[in-house]
């Protein structure tokens, strides 16, 4: 009884530490703009009756249901940047994502990393991290997880204004 | 031995029977002072620093006749929106800053999902849900600009659902808001 209790209570206790991620910090920053959306809004998205016969929407829609947790976070702020990018090393190290792609593009620096599941297209998170520079470039982290395909992005840069939608778009046509 | 094993088994009841005593007792009691958004609402539209009102349904005009079955339904399942609404001057920032951590105390309770959240620490919304997935009781809309006021806004209604979202937005579509009707509930 005493064991059970006590398994509980660690478990419980540690659930709490580790759902503190190292981006939390920056929800509070003024100069970090976030977005945050949860299971359940996608879930509800999914629900939303739709009779139209565009094979987008659809797409969208179906993505939409297999979505869990979408966090982005962008600042213009050269040296709040550089916290992100080192905060994203840091949650990098302990993760387990894989590279997919890494673009240089006119001193833009893409880093498209994914956390594959049983199958290689199948992506449980992706993970993004775009460095600014001094040039007006803002630094985005985005990361996306829920059990989908990859070749299903797409559908999700076409309906959303994500940032870094191009950059996505090429990681889901090199894959296919 | 066969002594040993009853009390054994006894006092195991015994620790269980505490455990579920101590465990009711327990949710009986966050359920009493637990502070809702409810009484937040009540309590503060007696203050003269917030503006708080509630607008009904009735104030779209819309003509009933040309919706359809499904639109009607979307949107007679909406009640009310219930608005509270805080500015902060100068000498009330600190009131400001302790009202808005009341309220996001408020907000963290697990009967309230959040939905999503957007805005930077200068200011944004947060939009949570109360209800099932399927029969949503009230859509919570909580926005705050760093040191200027902060805005909650509930949409209540009787199972709102998710799928009827486009019938809603199509129903209200073609309403015509009825603004000298609007007036009454502003000061």
């Amino acid at each position: 009884m005493v064991r059970l209790i006590t398994t509980l209570v660690i478990t419980l206790v540690s659930q709490i530490l580790f759902s503190q991620s190292v981006f939390d910090k920056f929800e509070n920053n003024d100069e970090v703009t976030t977005v945050i959306v949860s299971k359940k809004m996608f879930e509800m998205m999914g629900k939303v009756k739709v009779d139209s016969k565009d094979p987008q929407t659809q797409k969208f829609l179906n993505l939409v249901k297999k979505l869990e947790n979408l966090k982005v976070y962008v600042t213009s702020n050269l040296k709040v940047g550089s916290e992100l990018k080192v905060a994203s090393e840091k949650y990098l190290k302990t993760a387990n994502l894989e590279e997919l792609m890494r673009i240089n593009d006119s001193g833009k620096n893409v880093r498209i990393l994914v956390r594959t599941g049983a199958k290689d297209s199948q992506i449980r998170e992706l993970f993004m991290l775009i460095e600014g520079s001094a040039k007006d470039n803002d630094t985005v982290v985005l990361s996306l997880t829920g059990d989908f395909d990859l070749n299903e992005i797409s559908a999700l840069t076409d309906q959303m204004n994500l940032p870094g939608g191009e950059e996505l778009k090429k990681a889901s046509k090199g894959k296919k | 031995m066969r002594f040993s094993a009853v009390f054994y088994h006894q006092s195991k009841i015994n620790i269980m029977k505490t455990i579920v005593i101590l465990l009711s007792a327990l949710t009986l009691l966050s359920c009493t002072t637990e502070p809702t958004l409810q009484k937040y609402f009540v309590e503060k539209s007696e203050s003269a620093d917030f503006l708080v009102t509630d607008i009904p349904a009735s104030i779209l005009k819309i003509n009933a006749s040309e919706l359809t079955t499904d639109q009607a339904e979307a949107l007679n399942s909406l009640e009310k929106l219930n608005i509270l609404a805080f500015t902060a001057s100068d000498e009330k920032i600190e009131r400001f800053q302790n009202e808005k951590e009341t309220l996001q105390k408020i907000l963290k309770n697990p009967i309230y999902e959040e939905l999503m959240r957007m805005g930077s620490g200068a200011g944004g919304a947060t939009v949570y849900m109360k209800g099932t997935d399927d029969a949503v009781d009230e859509f919570i809309v909580f926005g705050h600009q760093k040191n200027s006021g902060f805005t909650v806004v509930r949409v209540l209604g009787n199972n709102m659902k998710p799928e009827q979202f486009g019938d809603f937005l199509g129903a209200i579509k073609n309403a015509n808001l009825d603004i000298e009707g609007l007036a009454k509930y502003l000061p």
